[in-house]
């Protein structure tokens, strides 16, 4: 089985659903075994469902619809969750500063096959003899160079990186989401109820989906994967999630 | 041998509200008991258990306040870290290792996220609380 890869680059805040609506809290969706937020796979693939004008074009690769023809039919093409790979925190002396983890860049090499080495914790693009400001934190010890980090961000505007250990950086992406406070306004503009939130994953953060044929297109299988990227290079911009109407979800994608 | 037991972050706040909430006549104090218990997720990860323990004596409403106090009592209960409930909890939190810190985090993220939860059962009837 072959992964093909394809990356999202988020243009604005990216609202994905909440499995959860917790007191005033909107939610997004979470994988269920490490928690960190994650773009569900019919998200990305009802969006470029949608985007298919043809009939049978849409049929072959995403399969019918319940209605249509006398049964449910599969499609060629099968589209993976969506998972992060580098996500933005606020850093008082660099600015924005990315970070991941062992195990989000462990998870894309396996995905990639790539054969590239999982980084260290604390290995860093910047200079490793200073000190980093990280939202709340000050890493000055144990910082480690790393020259090849190039090849792990796939997108030329991520070039300030940290590797953070695992569980440091799922606090920190808990603690980096994008959150909004909301309030209803009566007409006499006091506030009415209480607050509320809303949180969604930050723009400028870099995620990735698998997608692949399915053996539906056995014996086509590289025609239907060519007519998937032709379809994918002709959505270079699209939007996905919730919130439309707030402009939330447009992200950019690109296949390397 | 131990089990494992599913409740064992939802018991203790479950309990904690319901005593408060039996304590408590007064409607506007009940209001604001429900406010500071469904957004303490909020407060939390956005800015973390220190700040949330140094809320705890510069709240000014009663009701939010014991809400806060009840939170870092359960926090302490389920922990096992000693003496953060009490008044000088904040100390107590300065003084912990980070990953000892970042754990604590992790676990007052999930258990703010169970008094959001238990907020709106135990105080389904007062409302201005979402």
């Amino acid at each position: 089985m072959t992964f093909q890869i394809a990356y999202l680059h988020l243009l604005t805040p990216l609202h994905t659903g909440g499995t959860t609506q917790e007191g005033n809290l909107l939610g997004i969706a979470r994988e269920s075994h490490t928690h960190l937020p994650y773009i569900p796979s019919s998200t990305i693939r009802g969006r470029l469902r949608a985007s298919v004008a043809d009939k049978d074009k849409k049929f072959e690769l995403f399969g019918n619809e319940i209605g249509e023809g006398d049964q449910l039919t599969q499609g060629s093409i099968w589209i993976g969750d969506g998972s992060l790979l580098w996500i933005p925190v606020p850093s008082l002396s660099h600015g924005v500063v990315w970070i991941s983890c062992p195990l989000l860049l462990k998870r894309w090499l396996r995905l990639t096959g790539q054969n590239l080495s999982v980084p260290d914790p604390y290995s860093t693009s910047l200079k490793a003899d200073r000190p980093i400001y990280l939202k709340d934190a000050i890493l000055k010890e144990g910082l480690r160079q790393w020259s090849e980090w190039k090849s792990y961000t796939k997108d030329p505007n991520i070039s300030r990186v940290i590797v953070l250990p695992d569980q440091h950086c799922a606090t920190l992406i808990q603690m980096s989401l994008w959150r909004q406070v909301k309030v209803k306004l009566s007409e006499h503009k006091v506030v009415e109820g209480g607050f509320r939130y809303e949180e969604a994953i930050p723009p400028d953060s870099l995620m990735y989906f698998t997608w692949g044929v399915t053996a539906q297109a056995n014996g086509s299988s590289r025609q239907t994967a060519e007519e998937f990227q032709k379809l994918l290079q002709s959505n270079q911009i699209m939007q996905i999630g919730g919130q439309e109407s707030l402009g939330r979800g447009f992200v950019e994608l690109s296949l390397n | 041998m131990n089990s494992f037991d599913p409740r064992t972050l939802a018991k203790p706040v479950y309990e904690s509200l319901c005593q408060l909430r039996a304590q408590t006549k007064d409607p506007e104090r009940l209001k604001e008991q429900k406010n500071q218990a469904v957004e303490l997720y909020t407060y939390l990860s956005t800015w973390g258990l220190l700040r949330l323990k140094a809320e705890e004596d510069a709240l000014s409403q009663e009701g939010k306040k014991e809400v806060v106090k009840e939170f870092f009592d359960c926090l302490e209960k389920i922990s096992g870290q000693n003496e953060i409930a009490k008044s000088n909890g904040l100390d107590r939190l300065m003084g912990l290792g980070v990953e000892e810190y970042l754990g604590l985090t992790g676990l007052g993220l999930a258990l703010a996220q169970e008094f959001s939860f238990w907020a709106t059962a135990i105080y389904h009837d007062v409302s201005g609380g979402d």
